[in-house]
């Protein structure tokens, strides 16, 4: 059902070195940038995460995943753009399906450490007799239930990408964030 | 004249689209001893018949063929195979044009089927295809006008291949009616004929030189084949053809004074220039009584048209054909006496107006003539429109490829005079036109110097001006291309005299010194090849010429590629007269050591890598130190190091990539909207941007993007697809419709200024380029149908934007040249900053914190905020020159 698999690589460095290089001429672009990504991000998942408790409403849901894969595609952080696009693709149902967390973290380098996160057990999906006709999912209760689970992800994988991100910078994005 | 494009619904969406039309010259291989491939020829919609040859010479420029030959002397068309067999054309192998053109089923019924018929023994194809070019090869000089051709009264039964021997007939007496003389009275034919000077309209229809004399007259001169079935006269079957066609040109006279979506009538062929006795004029007479003779009996006939009298008698598609032909052969049954006089007294008249065929269909014009029994050769009028030709062929825009080009034919009596110049040695004695085409006589008395036969080495390197005057004098070879030509296969191409005129202000040239082969077969420029040769050899002097930062650089390259040499080492006259002038031009600005040697932007940028702070590490940099300061891209190095080591660390990859830093570093000004909803990407693509001093404005949805675009000013519109409010299709869409609506990109001025305050608002329609989140095809169809030229799949990867930019900018640069040039368009705040002119490029940074309004996402995008900088070197003429150059690359 996946279109194809999540990349390996938490950050596609060809492309954040384009934008890294454009320091030269604008000292701490890049860093600021990164700063401002973040802070975009957590408000497109604290967004997300209120559009599935409260409106339940898919469009939107499709369009703020879409919203932060833009930026997370600019910026090379593919992993995260890839969960949006599923977050994306889930609120316009083309895709019935998320692939559990063990086997998205499967491919990453046996190094990285994997942040600790609120709920690391899977969601477990309803039941198939649940699921009987999607078409009758008069709530949308698949997709919802699909797109928490890849916000679920989302934030893990932002965890991460950040973690690289501060390693590179040698600052803890996460506290300049916070700070400001 | 009526609407110049009947094939084109949506000329903004197309106009993205590269319309080329494919020709092959018709010419023999083992005669011309050159490769004869098809070409594509991009043209525009209102370019005509006669402007495609402006290009084809163009085009060609360097070989031999367009010495030989001049706009007057070629015709383009293309052979039709004329069969009464659907199946004979699909085994046609000879001709596979054939299949490919829908005006086989126009023409496969015409009359000459008939002929066919009767002739019973056709010649195979391939002797058809190459008989009717050499028969035709002579040199008339009928000074006395007694051909029997033009002899008024019944026709003379000749073999098929007497006629065509006899078809140039010129009857240049001087009692001769200059006004009857044809549009194409510059063919050489008519120039070795007499020493009339003969007025030369190389796109005037000789259709308006007719309507002076007489409306009825014209239709005279479509009485067909006459001259070559002469026989027909004497077959009852065959007067019936004639008579049809008399009958219908005296139907409908008015039908042909229509210009363009009517029939027409032409008469001639290139080939075939033509002029009128008095005693024809006496023909002319009855001609015009025959045809009102004749009036009366065809009044039934009237739903003919002439078009499909001649050419779509037995088409069943034609929408024009009530006529069958058993209503014609009982309207002749009934008329058969009186229309026996007109054929008589028209189709000898045809002999003499017109030796060729002529077949008129609408909507396009051109001529038919027969080359064999089932072999026409069509041929296009040189005022008829590419794109409508282009269309009745091909119908689609793109359907024509390469296998089946439309063929570009010359005059064949100018290569034969070539060749009898060529053996008889009397060139000088010749006629102008001769003349000309005497350059594959061997040496010339006339210019000793061609003699001198090019030292084939690898490179040249000049290290002082003694060297580099004897190079320059002791070669003719040396083609002199300015930066913006440098390629064989540019289409603004100016002649290299010319050239030199034009840059006469420019006080110095840096000479650019070239491997062999610095051109590959298709003329491209082998930009690896050329790396290689420069990196391997560092004592290759480097120098920059310039002052007061004017510096277009002209570049005189010396180049010698294996196929090359055969022109080269031809004299030619306009080649000479370069050199010479280059010599003058030389004398007159003494050239100074350190201002001759080699500038090639790879270099330039290896060299800022590796000196930082300037430090000539190299011994062939010594030398040019002192000189840096004046160079204005060069002093930009010095005065601002963190700008140098981002263009470096750019450079860099392109440099490995093997592409030249000088369309990293110049883009064209242009003002460029973004258009993006999300504030990261905003930054990026701005801050791209500005690294390139590129002023851009930003919006955050579709709206803004057409409010931004409707104040003016903007070349380039850089369209997220999804956004909020208004979707990037549907602001792209808006844009065009409002650019419809004022006017915009249409050509004529009238209209743009009479409705667009023209200070506001571009002349060129803005380009769109499409950012597809997404890489599905349908994004990108459906972008490309809302009226975006093109797009860019995101994430956008800052080598492809750049490309981009300079693609579309230096379109738009062009397109819109006058407010390009003088900065009207540029961005208010950039063009008072512009205005203090330096010589040296200062990066001076204005932080104008130009806070981009996107923040209901982000708390803290106010905290980058988006520094305006203005960062201008001189952008002179330099850049303009570049501009070219980046073109001609991309």
């Amino acid at each position: 059902m996946m279109p194809h698999s999540i990349p390996q690589d938490i950050i596609n460095w060809t492309i954040l070195n384009e934008i890294i290089s454009m320091d030269d001429d604008d000292p701490d672009f890049s860093k600021q940038l990164i700063i401002q990504y973040i802070d975009q991000a957590e408000t497109v998942f604290n967004q997300i995460e209120e559009h599935l408790q409260s409106t339940k409403d898919l469009t939107q849901l499709d369009s703020l995943g879409h919203f932060l894969k833009g930026s997370s595609a600019a910026l090379g952080l593919q992993r995260i753009a890839w969960v949006c696009e599923r977050i994306q693709n889930l609120g316009r149902k083309l895709e019935d399906n998320f692939p559990n967390q063990k086997d998205l973290l499967k491919g990453l380098p046996k190094d990285t450490i994997i942040p600790e996160c609120d709920d690391n057990q899977d969601i477990t999906l309803p039941n198939d007799d649940e699921l009987v006709d999607k078409n009758n999912d008069k709530d949308n209760k698949l997709y919802i239930l699909l797109i928490t689970k890849a916000l679920r992800q989302a934030r893990l994988e932002f965890k991460l990408a950040i973690n690289d991100l501060s390693k590179y910078y040698k600052t803890d994005l996460f506290a300049s964030t916070t700070s400001s | 004249m009526s609407n110049p494009l009947p094939g084109m619904k949506n000329p903004l969406l197309n106009s993205a689209l590269l319309r080329k039309i494919w020709l092959q010259l018709d010419i023999d291989d083992d005669h011309n001893g050159i490769i004869n491939e098809p070409f594509s020829i991009e043209f525009n919609d209102y370019d005509t018949i006669d402007d495609l040859k402006t290009k084809i010479f163009l085009k060609l420029n360097s070989a031999r063929w367009t010495k030989v030959h001049d706009n007057p002397s070629i015709a383009i068309g293309h052979y039709e195979n004329i069969q009464q067999e659907e199946s004979s054309f699909a085994s046609s192998k000879t001709s596979p044009d054939d299949k490919d053109y829908p005006i086989n089923n126009i023409i496969k019924n015409g009359p000459e089927h008939e002929h066919d018929r009767e002739n019973g023994n056709e010649k195979p194809q391939e002797l058809e295809l190459q008989i009717p070019i050499t028969n035709k090869t002579h040199i008339i000089n009928s000074n006395s006008g007694k051909s029997p051709l033009y002899q008024p009264g019944p026709i003379r039964c000749s073999p098929l291949l007497s006629a065509h021997d006899e078809l140039p007939t010129h009857i240049n007496n001087n009692n001769n009616d200059i006004s009857l003389q044809r549009a194409k009275s510059s063919s050489p034919h008519i120039l070795s004929s007499g020493n009339l000077q003969i007025p030369r309209f190389n796109s005037a229809s000789p259709y308006t030189l007719h309507k002076k004399i007489n409306n009825k007259f014209r239709h005279s001169t479509r009485r067909h084949k006459s001259h070559c079935y002469p026989q027909h006269n004497h077959n009852p079957y065959n007067h019936h053809n004639y008579y049809q066609r008399s009958n219908y040109n005296s139907l409908q006279p008015h039908s042909y004074s229509y210009s363009y979506s009517h029939s027409h009538i032409r008469s001639g062929t290139f080939s075939h220039p033509y002029s009128y006795s008095p005693t024809n004029n006496t023909n002319l007479h009855q001609v015009q009584n025959s045809n009102f003779r004749t009036i009366p009996f065809n009044n039934n006939s009237n739903r003919v048209t002439p078009t499909s009298s001649s050419i779509n008698e037995n088409n069943d598609n034609s929408n024009e054909n009530n006529f069958t032909a058993k209503d014609a052969d009982k309207d002749i049954d009934d008329d058969k006496t009186e229309t026996r006089t007109t054929i008589n007294v028209t189709s000898s008249d045809t002999s003499i107006l017109n030796p060729c065929n002529v077949i008129c269909h609408s909507p396009l014009n051109y001529t038919i003539e027969l080359m064999d029994n089932s072999i026409y050769r069509i041929i296009f009028e040189p005022d008829e429109l590419v794109t409508n030709i282009y269309h009745e062929l091909f119908q689609s825009l793109g359907a024509q490829t390469s296998r089946n080009p439309l063929l570009v034919f010359s005059s064949p009596a100018l290569q034969e005079q070539a060749e009898e110049a060529l053996n008889s040695s009397v060139g000088g004695n010749l006629h102008d036109n001769i003349e000309q085409q005497q350059i594959h006589v061997d040496v010339p008395e006339e210019q000793p110097q061609v003699k001198q036969q090019p030292t084939v080495t690898d490179y040249e390197l000049i290290t002082n001006e003694e060297q580099l005057r004897r190079v320059s004098e002791g070669r003719t070879y040396n083609e002199t291309v300015s930066n913006n030509n440098n390629s064989n296969n540019n289409d603004a191409i100016t002649p290299n005299g010319n050239d030199h005129d034009r840059n006469m202000d420019m006080p110095k040239q840096a000479i650019l010194l070239l491997p062999k082969n610095y051109y590959n077969e298709d003329g491209t420029f082998k930009e690896e090849q050329l790396k290689r040769s420069i990196l391997n050899d560092s004592g290759i002097d480097i120098n920059i010429s310039d002052k007061e930062g004017q510096s277009e650089l002209q570049l005189p390259l010396q180049y010698k590629s294996n196929h090359m040499i055969e022109t080269e080492s031809q004299p030619e006259t306009d080649l000479t007269n370069t050199s010479q002038q280059q010599q003058q031009q030389k004398q007159q600005h003494p050239l100074i050591e350190q201002e001759i040697g080699l500038l090639h932007p790879m270099l330039e940028n290896e060299w800022r890598k590796n000196n930082i702070p300037f430090s000539p590490m190299s011994p062939s940099l010594k030398v040019q130190t002192p000189n840096l300061s004046s160079f204005p891209s060069i002093s930009m190095v010095t005065t601002n190091p963190t700008f140098t080591y981002s263009i470096s660390s750019i450079s860099h990859d392109t440099l490995l990539s093997g592409i030249t830093t000088t369309s990293e570093k110049v883009f064209p000004k242009i003002n460029v909207l973004i258009v993006e909803d999300n504030v990261i990407n905003q930054a990026i693509l701005g801050s791209f941007l500005r690294k390139h001093k590129i002023s851009y404005k930003v919006a955050k949805n579709g709206k803004e993007a057409v409010d931004i675009w409707k104040e003016g000013g903007l070349h380039l519109i850089f369209m997220d697809l999804q956004l909020p409010v208004l979707s990037g299709i549907e602001a792209a869409r808006q844009i065009r419709d409002f650019e419809k609506e004022k006017g915009i990109g249409i050509q004529e001025n009238n209209l743009k200024q009479k409705i667009i305050p023209a200070s506001n608002i571009n002349q060129a329609p803005v380009i769109i380029v499409a950012l597809t989140a997404s890489n599905s095809l349908d994004d990108k169809r459906k972008a490309l149908l809302s009226g975006c030229n093109d797009y860019l799949t995101k994430p956008v990867n800052l080598h492809w934007l750049s490309k981009k930019i300079t693609e579309w900018g230096c379109m738009q640069a062009l397109i819109d040249f006058d407010s390009w040039k003088q900065g009207t368009s540029v961005d208010k705040t950039t063009a008072t900053a512009t205005t203090t002119t330096t010589a040296t490029a200062t990066a001076t940074q204005t932080n104008n914190s130009k806070k981009l309004n996107d923040g209901e996402r982000s708390k803290s995008s106010n905290k980058i905020h988006h520094r305006h900088r203005h960062r201008h070197c001189h952008r002179s003429r330099h850049q303009l020159s570049i501009l070219g150059l980046m073109i001609d690359r991309s």
